[in-house]
């Protein structure tokens, strides 16, 4: 169960760091240090976030959001047609290429649906994003560090973050995030809405804590498949029991795509066709 | 187009008990919902696996003839947070799922909704009967 009144945070942590160290200074150098560790605790503020957040539709008494009800997407008029005609297949029994259906990361902004928990781990220089779908971890650097001249592109991207006191109080509230150097395939979602095949993707975040039980993220989407900035505002919830698991997509996916085609595999290895006219497979062994 | 997206959102929240884990991993467009069936038989396996679990069911068809259906499921770490475990379904238990199978026939399928031989549903935060 979770706790709601933490005892132990990053700010106690960093805090002690400081006293500790201000404990081996000379004391005439004490009074300075002081200022100076005071100056640091000054920029430690750091919501508690702690616990194990899941979007709203995993329970019937949260409001839906995200994707599924703020769309329509606005597409260019290439990238609609293309959308329509993965739901025409699909509707005429042809999967569409999902890569996650293949095991890949579902990537950003897929990730940040969080349809199993996530959890924010926050220190002063990264907040961590655990996402218990493939058991992936999300890395946000808010350490004031510039964009790198080249990384490799990743489904989650590289991401440089920057905490936000909007109330004035002393402790951030809101965490903006800019996303860049991601690689496809990717989608927003199940519902298929397809990004640029340039993989140019720019995601803002601004993620905040609405209550004690619910996070928000307002997911701005800027691709070349659009035809203006997307913005997607994504609610969590904070789950009362806390369960951890193991998510290895590898471990028993039955569905296989070779070339273009889909087939799903049976207990007897058997791959059994997903369409009409496709052939099934029977491997000799 | 959105309009064909919106029903699916809401007959996902009129079922309450499936999370959005559901559709988490693919779109399960390889399978007709539109021809779902009951189908009755004995488990020979129970897979409590990602990205799917599965029942291995033995079915008796009615020229007496048996085949073996590979049934998906959701995932391991959505259905355990309802309440099923590795050990909820055991080999020989005798159930009934309802089945979507796949367009192109074949003894695969999407299943839900597992029942006992009686009908009882089964609800796996009660556990096995003694």
């Amino acid at each position: 169960m979770m706790n709601s009144k933490p005892s132990f945070t990053s700010k106690t942590v960093f805090t002690g760091i400081v006293v500790l160290s201000l404990g081996a200074c000379a004391p005439e150098q004490s009074a300075d240090m002081q200022a100076a560790g005071d100056a640091v605790e000054t920029q430690m503020q750091y919501p508690d976030w702690r616990g194990q957040w899941n979007q709203h539709m995993q329970r019937l008494e949260w409001p839906t959001n995200g994707y599924e009800v703020d769309g329509p997407p606005p597409l260019t008029a290439e990238y609609m047609a293309r959308w329509e005609e993965t739901h025409a297949r699909a509707d005429a029994g042809i999967p569409p290429d999902e890569p996650t259906q293949r095991c890949l990361p579902q990537g950003m902004p897929r990730i940040m649906k969080a349809v199993y928990p996530m959890e924010f781990i926050i220190t002063p220089e990264t907040t961590y994003i655990y996402a218990e779908w493939n058991s992936q971890f999300r890395r946000i650097y808010t350490d004031g560090r510039d964009w790198p001249g080249y990384t490799l592109p990743s489904f989650n991207g590289y991401s440089i973050g920057e905490w936000h006191d909007q109330d004035g109080d002393g402790t951030y509230d809101m965490l903006s995030v800019e996303t860049r150097f991601l690689k496809g395939p990717r989608l927003y979602d199940g519902q298929w809405v397809p990004f640029h095949d340039n993989n140019e993707t720019v995601i803002l975040e601004e993620i905040s804590r609405v209550d004690e039980n619910t996070m928000m993220n307002v997911v701005t989407s800027i691709d070349g498949a659009l035809t203006g900035p997307w913005e997607v505002t994504q609610y969590y919830g904070r789950e009362e029991e806390v369960i951890w698991q193991e998510y290895a997509c590898a471990e028993n996916n039955s569905q296989l795509r070779l070339g273009d085609e889909w087939y799903f595999i049976t207990e007897d290895g058997s791959l059994e066709p997903t369409r009409e006219g496709q052939p099934r497979l029977v491997p000799e062994f | 187009m959105f309009k064909r997206v919106f029903p699916q959102t809401i007959i996902l929240i009129s079922l309450g008990v499936f999370s959005m884990a559901t559709s988490a991993h693919h779109s399960r467009a390889m399978f007709d919902f539109d021809s779902a069936m009951d189908l009755s038989g004995t488990v020979v396996q129970w897979q409590f696996t990602n990205p799917h679990v599965f029942i291995i069911l033995e079915v008796t068809e009615a020229d007496g003839s048996k085949s073996q259906w590979t049934l998906e499921g959701f995932g391991a770490n959505s259905v355990y947070r309802q309440g099923w475990t590795p050990e909820s379904l055991q080999p020989g238990d005798n159930i009934i799922v309802n089945v979507a199978p796949l367009f192109a026939g074949g003894t695969g399928g999407s299943y839900s909704n597992v029942r006992w031989a009686d009908g009882t549903v089964y609800d796996p935060r009660d556990g096995r009967p003694e």
